[in-house]
Formats: C-alpha cells, structure tokens, sequence
C-alpha cells in the first residue's frame, strides 16, 4: 500500500480532499521501467495556490520533458490533512504516483517569499526527510530550492542542498540531467554536489564558510570546494525559444486562478526602487506578438479555459501588447474567452485597451502610487504623477466608473507626516473629482485605500535601509486614520508584524537558520496566513536563540557591509544600488529604460541590449 | 432562443476523481465539454450557461458507476458513442462517459440506488449483530445537518440490505431511497450497523432505480 492508498481511509473527513488525490488532466505519469530519477516539484503553500502558479506550470512541463526523469506535484496539507497523516503515520507522498517523495531522487521547493520557510521544513518532517542539508547523507533526496528568496538564500541554508538561482528553464534542466547521469554511473551524493557547481546559477551553501566580525557583521564568505566565489544568476536569453510547456494539470477543484497564463515579458523598465521583482528579473527580455499568441492559444485549446490573463510586471510596457490584443481579441471573441491584463497602466493608451477586451464591467480602477507626495514618489523613482492619475480618474468618472482602489505603503525611506498625510488627501481629491465629472451619482462613490508596510529587499536601491519599527508603523497607520475623514472613502491597512517578520528574513543571513528551525518546532507554519500567523512566538524563539530581530531589520547598513547575499548575482550591479540609494536621498528620479538606459549592468546577462 | 437538444448520458466516477465536490463535478463537466468541443447549448440573456443536470448529486467520496447527466446541445447528436469517446479522450482520470441517448424519462423519476458498501472496521463474525441493527424496527443514528447533529430513523430508507465478508472488512449490499423527496447516504446504514458514527468505509454506487425497481435510464 503507498503513502497515498493509506490516505484515502480518512480523505473524506479533511476539508477539500481534492486537493490531496492528484488524477487531474493534463498530469503527467509515467512507466517507472523508464524512470531513472524521481523528482518531486515541492511547493510550500496549499494546492489552491500553488496549482495557480505559472512556474509550476513551466517547470513541472520542463521537468517531465528530460527522458527518464519523473517529476510530481507535492503541496503544504491543510493542517487537518497534517494531523491526520501523522496520527496514521502517512509520508508526504507525490500527488502523481501516491508514493512517498522520502525515496525520491530530489525533492525542489519553490520559494516564493520569505514566510514559507516553516512550511518548507514541516513539509521536509512530514516526508521522513532529514531537515538540515548537515544530516543528510546517501540515500536522502537532494534538497533544492528557487524562486525570489534565492536571491537572498542565507537564511535557508542550513535546509536546501542546492540552491537553484534565477530562471529555471534552462538551469533545472542541466542539474537534473547532470543528477541522471552520475546517478547512472553509480556517483555519490557528495560527488554530485561537487560537481554541480560547475554549472553557473548552481549555489550549494555547505561550501561557502561565513566567518563574522565582532560587530556582527559578516567579515568574509569563503568558498571551497571549488566553488565560485560569485554565483550568478541564469536568464533565458531568448524568450521566444524558451521552453513553454503544451499541456498542464488542470485542477478537478477550485484554485485561486484557474486560468491560461501567458508572460509576455521578463524584467522591468520602471525601475521603482522599493521593487525587488523589478530588478531581480531584469534583463528586460520580450516575447514576440506572435510567440505570446500562439503559447496562449495552445493553452486555451488544451485546457478549455475561458479566461486568459497576459502577465508581466507591467504589462502596458509591452511593446506588443496592441498586436498581441489584437491577434488575441479576434480569436477569443467568438469563442466567449475573457482577456485581462493585470498590472496595466492608468494611462489612456492601456485604458482604451482595457476597455477593448474585457466584457465591460466598470466597477474597479486600480492604482499603486504608493506613495502620498510627488516628493516622496521621487524618492521611490515611482513615474506616477498626481496629474496622471486625476486624468485617468477624471475619464474614467465621466464614463461611468465609480470605484477607485489605491496602494500605498507606509515607512518608505524619508518619509514624514506630510507624505502621508497626502495619501489622505489625494483620496479626497478624487472624491472631488467624481463630484464633478460623475454622470450618474446615484450608484455613490467608493474609494478603497490601502496601506502595507514598507519591506527594503535585498537585490534593491533600498538594501542598505533601516526598515522602521513595528511601533514606528503602527504609529503612521494611526495618524493616517486620524486622516481619512471622507465618507466614501476607505482605509484598509496591513498590519505591520507580518512585514516585521518578513523584513528580518529577507535580509537575514544564515544564522537565522537556528530561528527558523525552532520556530517549526514550536508549530509555526503558514506564517503567511493570518490564521496561524503568530508574531510573539516568533520573538519567543529569537530570543531563545539570543538574537537580536531588530538588528536584521531596522539596522541601516552601511554602505561598505559585506552583506549576506553578495555573493549572489543578480546582473544588477551594487554601484548602481548605490547610485540609485544616494539619488533616493537627494529626491531624484531616474528615466526609465525605455528613454534611456540607466546602465544597471544586467543587460550583461542577455549579451546586448534589452528589448526595450 | 436556438432549440435545444437535449441529450443523456450515463458517465462514470471512480478511483481517485471520487474525492471532488458535486459542485466540482459540475464546472469539470464543463470544462470537459468545452474541451471536447461538444456544441453546448447556452441560455440566452446577460449570463448565458449551458444546461446540465445531474441525475442524483453523489457524495463526496463515494463512486459511482452508472451516474446520469442531462444536458442540451445546439444540434443533434449524429453518433452518441464517438461523441462519448471524443469526450473521454480529454477528461480526467476516473471520468469516463458509458453510452448517451436522447432522453425520454424526467430525472424526477429516480427513486432507489444500489450502493456497494466496504466498512474497514468490521469483520466477518459481526455481520450478524450488524444485520440485525439495520434490519430491525428502528435503527437511529446521528445524521450531520450544518454544523449539527440531528438524530435520523434510516429504517424507512432502507428497501434492502445483505452483507458478506470481503478481504478488507465486510461488503454491505444495500438499496436505499435516493430520491428528489428521500434520500439516505449509505454512510448511515454503516453507521447504523456498527452501532458508531463516522464508520470508515467505503461507498460504490452501483446503480439508479425507479419505483418499480427497475434500472433508470
Ligand atoms: S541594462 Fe539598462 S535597459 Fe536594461 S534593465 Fe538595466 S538599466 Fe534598464
């Protein structure tokens, strides 16, 4: 009986059981006569959202695409279906086959953002895997992990084996047919580690000592083993010739989003400081009209979707967005298929298009100044201008729009009462507006602001910054509600533990190790969901480790630091960093790529120019 | 409005799809369809769906293999068994279309289904003591409501019921009401039989039966 023939007893009796049996269309099983190397794609959060992910689709495609590899979906268990598992001493099993993912070759963990540490390792524990890389020896799965964390992997380094850095379709492949081949001549573990970091993007944290100053700080990283000494990160160069899967599962159950994804390009021109996505994907690499057109219409044919949503960090930079609507539009049409283009621009070419593809439902309008003064907007090199969005607000209320949602965030560098008052008072502004240019006031005006904490991430203009306090932001959503007087006006805010948290691991080096482990010990998982969330007992275990959180998070650095991710590549270079940390505190702006190259470094990656 | 052609058929659920909500059932059944290229027919208005009904909702967790859905196509069905095999070929594991015809009786007219129980927790000496609680007067157990728990006589529910030692417990053969008025979860009846709640066991709906007791269709 495998791990999933003995789950089946108690499925019944655990919220959403769906999500647990695997069996949708568009899985992947194969003949294990053909399969040499069992990998398991791991992501630390639940079904529902990891089965909306566009990487997973990507790389579970990929993974399954190297002869003799069988890669399989597992996710976090609900608690319930954890409970239930231990009392029956069920593993972690592969949603594919039901076997446990404990005698797997490998086992990769998508590491999104830095709150599912803790369900990394109680999903590593309820596999009977050993938690710490130290521990692991023949036998044990090798350990990898990627996504946006790796570009600070310190704090994970004491779990992952091989962290995988950058882009997968190109870098997994390459470890995992390297991993199928020493495999098949009979190599050690130890032998393929070894040999692992021969290829660019690889990062084994086991062979880079960390030695630390008296202050604290790190005083040198020292690799061995022939490691590099800097692990870059790997891109694919050209996004047309990119591996893109034709079919994925299509869940049997709800999921956050069920529908066809198509990316349309990689990187960003905007260049907002505070953004780490904006800069850890650069180079800016497009995908053709046509490219786009053709990958979303395999996905619609194979998957009978009705939605399909063109993703990027911003999607109105897109070149091609006009023609790849337009290819778009003709074909969806007939066929009742929705276009939506999340992250567009307020601007009135992408408004005009927005209004083309969607079935018109004037409802919401979405902007993200986030932040409350042009000043401070200056700071944060966010190109959004107060005229720019009155404009779209007062188009978008004389043809019938009648809901604004705003994003700001609090405890930005520089920030003072003004800049936050004026999130305030541009609400009232358009509440003004609408006043003025509504043609039908009956329907009533509903504003939604919303403010989250300001987290400086690693890979950006703002890593050196001292992230203010819990009290400190807790103290400016105060004020800003003192603000908010406008009746159709509302305040949503976040609050500030969760980004405190998240503030103290995103900077974090690989000491926190010991913090996180206890912190599973003592029952932290899903730490991202405001249920299980629990900030004291986080606090608890810094200080039963004797560590200090607010010397991860609200220490300003210094600018000659070692920091913790160094030794990590982005392609963005530090100076330019520096530059844009030192042009922040003057208020200065920097164009965005498209006028004119602000000389990031990372358009080394592409070898040539981006497409901009 | 376009007409309508309604067409019937007799679909399958096993194995691990057993595990999906009704609701889930429904919006796989689209997809499904939609995949297939079936020429659905859609109401008219601002929100236009396709019809389909199902035969008798089955619980989550339950098999069932002669299930029934009804929809409407826009055109008729030339060959039933290609456009079954069409359908098949892109549907997930454990959903699998049997036969289809145009239909001549109102779902309405089902009213019985045989089920297929497997308890775990019992073996074959306690199979008289278990007959006998179900085959008694009055057999009460706890039937969930919300998030209550209201006591249930499923005697009156119960038409017939045999049991018979099997591998992994004892196989209880049951038929019950399963009607648009009646309907008994066979869950009870192994309940009821091993005198607890929450038996663990496993169901198979063998087949959907009209009045007289003779297989719906
Ligand atoms: S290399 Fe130049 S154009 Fe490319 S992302 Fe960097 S700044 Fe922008």
């Amino acid at each position: 009986m495998n791990e999933f023939e003995k789950a089946e007893r108690f499925l019944c009796e655990v919220q959403k059981p769906a999500r647990y049996t695997g069996g949708e269309y568009g899985e992947v099983k194969k003949d294990l006569s053909e399969v040499s190397v069992r990998y398991a794609y791991g992501f630390p959060d639940t079904y529902e959202i990891g089965m909306s992910n566009l990487g997973l689709r990507i790389l579970y495609g990929l993974t399954n695409s190297i002869e003799g590899v069988w890669c399989e979906r597992v996710f976090a268990p609900w608690p319930d279906m954890e409970e239930k598992m231990r009392e029956h001493g069920v593993r972690l099993y592969g949603l594919e086959s039901g076997d446990a993912i404990r005698n797997f070759d490998m086992v990769s963990f998508s590491l999104a953002y830095e709150l599912c540490y803790t369900n990394m390792l109680n999903m590593l524990d309820l596999a009977g895997i050993p938690l710490l890389a130290a521990e692991r020896g023949e036998g044990d799965p090798i350990i990898l992990a990627g996504g946006h964390c790796t570009f600070n992997p310190e704090p994970a380094a004491d779990f992952v084996d091989i962290f995988l850095i950058g882009e997968g379709e190109e870098l997994n492949r390459e470890v995992v047919e390297l991993y199928r081949d020493m495999k098949a001549a009979g190599r050690s573990r130890a032998e393929f580690l070894s040999e692992s970091v021969k290829i660019p993007g690889v990062y084994v944290p086991a062979f880079y000592d960390v030695s630390y100053g008296a202050d604290g700080c790190i005083s040198a990283v020292t690799p061995r083993c022939g490691a590099p000494a800097r692990v870059e990160k790997r891109i694919v160069r050209d996004m047309d010739k990119a591996y893109w899967p034709d079919t994925y599962p299509i869940p049997n159950t709800e999921v956050v989003h069920d529908r066809v994804m198509t990316e349309v390009f990689r990187g960003c021109t905007r260049g907002c400081r505070f953004c780490q996505a904006g800069h850890v994907t650069r180079p800016i690499r497009e995908k053709s009209p046509d490219t786009v057109v053709e990958q979303t219409i395999r996905h619609l044919e194979f998957s009978g979707g009705e939605e399909v949503s063109l993703t990027s960090l911003s999607t109105s930079d897109y070149r091609g967005l006009q023609e790849a609507c337009d290819k778009l539009i003709a074909y969806c049409e007939p066929r009742s298929i929705s276009i939506s283009l999340p992250s567009l621009r307020a601007d009135s070419v992408s408004m005009a298009l927005l209004e083309r593809v969607s079935k018109v439902r004037k409802s919401g309008l979405t902007f993200a100044p986030e932040a409350g003064s042009q000043r401070l907007r200056d700071v944060i090199n966010k190109n959004l201008t107060e005229e720019e969005i009155e404009g779209a607000c007062t188009n978008a209320f004389a043809s019938g729009w009648n809901s604004v949602k705003l994003y700001f965030m609090l405890g930005l560098p520089t920030e003072t009462e003004e800049d936050i008052e004026g999130i305030a008072e541009l609400a009232n502004r358009l509440v003004f507006l609408w006043r003025q240019n509504a043609q039908n006031k009956n329907r009533g005006l509903k504003i939604t602001v919303s403010t989250s904490s300001f987290v400086p991430k690693p890979g950006t203009p703002f890593q050196w910054f001292g992230q203010n306090t819990k009290e400190e932001l807790e103290a400016k959503i105060a004020f800003l509600r003192e603000k908010m007087t406008a009746k159709a006006v509302t305040y949503n805010w976040h609050e500030p533990e969760v980004s405190c948290l998240e503030g103290i691991f995103a900077r974090g080096d690989r000491r926190l190790g010991a913090v996180i482990l206890e912190a599973w010990k003592r029952g932290a998982k899903f730490d991202g969901w405001d249920d299980y969330f629990d900030y004291g007992r986080w606090m608890d275990c810094f200080a039963a480790c004797g560590m200090d959180p607010s010397w991860y998070n609200a220490r300003q650095r210094g600018m000659e630091e070692i920091l913790p991710w160094d030794h990590i590549e982005t392609g963005v270079s530090r100076r330019f960093l520096a530059r844009g940390w030192e042009a922040a505190l003057r208020g200065e702006t920097l164009p965005e790529c498209s006028a004119r190259c602000g000389g990031c470094g990372a358009d080394r990656l592409k070898g040539g120019k981006c497409d901009v | 409005m376009s007409e309508k052609f309604k067409l019937r058929f007799e679909f399958e659920k096993s194995g691990r799809i057993r595990f999906i909500s009704h609701l889930d059932l429904l919006r796989v059944m689209q997809r499904v369809f939609k995949r297939a290229g079936v020429p659905l027919w859609h109401s008219e208005g601002f929100n236009p769906h396709p019809y389909i009904a199902f035969g008798q909702p089955l619980s989550l967790g339950h098999e069932g293999l002669c299930e029934i859905v009804d929809t409407a196509l826009t055109e008729e069905c030339a060959d039933p068994a290609a456009l079954c095999a069409a359908i098949n070929a892109v549907a997930p594991e454990g959903l699998r279309m049997l036969r289809a015809w145009v239909p001549t009786r109102p779902l309405k007219e089902i009213v019985y289904a045989d089920y297929e129980t497997l308890v775990f927790d019992a073996a074959e000496a306690d199979i008289p003591e278990m007959l006998s609680r179900v085959t008694g007067e009055k057999c009460v157990v706890l039937k969930k409501s919300g998030k209550k728990f209201v006591e249930l006589d499923i005697i009156p529910l119960i038409r017939s019921v045999k049991m018979e030692p099997a591998a992994e417990g004892v196989r209880i053969l049951s038929r019950v009401a399963c009607g648009a008025s009646k309907v008994l979860n066979p869950q009870y009846i192994a309940d009821g039989a091993v005198g607890r709640q929450g038996v663990s066991a496993r169901h198979k709906r063998i087949c959907l039966l009209d009045g007289e007791e003779n297989i719906f269709c």
